[in-house]
């Protein structure tokens, strides 16, 4: 029997002894770690990946703006007035805060696999969050619903709570209706998880373009320059939710709103 | 005769440089920039562009994504020149792909590089 579990993939131990069924439980119980930490190693060397490649195209563009504006100072033009140098400037600038927010998301990225995880109420961040958006949401006359359940404990360390529901709450603001902007929370017990939603009446997402990489680093979906961002936020709630074991979920529709559906734990 | 470029590149300085080393290339050529695929894809209906300069990469885009969405009219006469910051062997493939990528390209935009893919 030993050989052909060593012949099917066994990996993590074997004895030589009979099989019961306390052995088993913990055999079974051995594998499901293992294959939970190799998952969790392979979506964080895809991360890593995914965010070399990122650095590396956004630091090379203003580069490139740079060598092309070398390249027209090459030729002589006296009836061109641009001010290149002030270009150049702009370049530069674009390069520092590239470089600032990479290394704001790797720090980011080491204290998510750092922390220890201590237990929270989804309501008590909730409130703080709400509290400490409170002139944004008078400013914008915000209409804010609660309807999260009392006592939902989850595995989540404050920080990492609170930056779930800060991102997704502060999107829902940000990218909200400007005739009665409504947003909706809500936190309810589901089948043993926990779940907490996040619904606004905003512009919306165009999902079916946008579905695959919506949760990619530096990915910004509204094309409107006016709203600030930096395409940070969605990629760090996903990363703090999937290394707590949970999910999150969008649905969407244009000039209608947006509801992000997050499974906790 | 004179020919005229389209660019599409979601880097407003880039667009802004783009057009000013075509224009002072001192080569018979008009250009036009756009910020956007939308924006630039239906100007290229409503105006006979010979050439698109197109970026390979946008916010919610790659530069494949936009060749598939250029309408089948235009593929009979314009001609695609991808640009991208590194050419890698997945771009190499849209020259085998597509009949209208003439070229790709380096950035940034020489002198040179526009003679040669205009002449």
């Amino acid at each position: 029997m030993q050989k052909k579990a060593i012949q099917i993939g066994a990996r993590d131990y074997l004895l030589k002894s009979q099989l019961d069924a306390d052995r088993l439980r913990r055999t079974i119980h051995f594998t499901q770690e293992r294959i939970q930490r190799e998952r969790l190693q392979i979506r964080r060397q895809k991360e890593l990946e995914q965010f070399s490649k990122i650095a590396t195209h956004d630091l090379k563009s203003p580069l490139q703006n740079i060598s092309q504006i070398l390249e027209i100072l090459k030729i002589q033009d006296p009836n061109d007035e641009t001010d290149y140098l002030e270009l150049l400037g702009e370049c530069i600038q674009k390069m520092e805060q590239k470089i600032d927010s990479l290394s704001s998301v790797l720090k980011f990225k080491s204290e998510i696999d750092g922390k220890s995880k201590e237990s929270n109420d989804v309501l008590n961040v909730v409130n703080d969050v709400i509290n400490a958006h409170k002139s944004l949401i008078e400013a914008k006359r915000v209409e804010v619903l609660l309807d999260v359940e009392e006592r939902l404990e989850v595995n989540y360390s404050e920080i990492h709570l609170s930056s779930v529901i800060q991102n997704l709450f502060s999107n829902a603001i940000k990218y909200g209706s400007n005739n009665n902007p409504r947003i909706i929370l809500k936190g309810w017990r589901s089948n043993g998880s926990v779940y907490f939603s996040c619904e606004d009446n905003g512009i919306g997402i165009d999902l079916k373009n946008n579905r695959d990489h919506l949760f990619k680093l530096f990915k910004r979906f509204h094309t409107d320059e006016q709203i600030e961002g930096t395409g940070i936020g969605l990629n760090s709630v996903h990363s703090i939710v999937e290394e707590h074991g949970g999910k999150i979920d969008v649905e969407s529709e244009l000039g209608h709103g947006t509801k992000f559906i997050v499974k906790l734990d | 005769m004179r020919k005229s470029i389209a660019i599409i590149d979601d880097d407003l300085i880039t667009c802004r440089l783009m057009e000013a080393i075509i224009k002072k290339s001192g080569l018979d050529v008009s250009v036009k920039s756009f910020n956007t695929p939308k924006e630039g894809i239906n100007q290229l209906e409503k105006e006979e562009f010979d050439y698109l300069f197109l970026d390979q990469n946008f916010r919610d885009l790659s530069g494949a994504e936009v060749l598939k969405l250029l309408p089948e009219s235009l593929k009979n006469h314009l001609k695609v020149v991808v640009m991208s910051s590194n050419l890698t062997t997945e771009n190499k493939q849209l020259l085998d792909e597509y009949d209208f990528v003439v070229g790709l390209m380096n950035k940034p935009l020489t002198i040179q590089k526009l003679e040669h893919i205009i002449k």
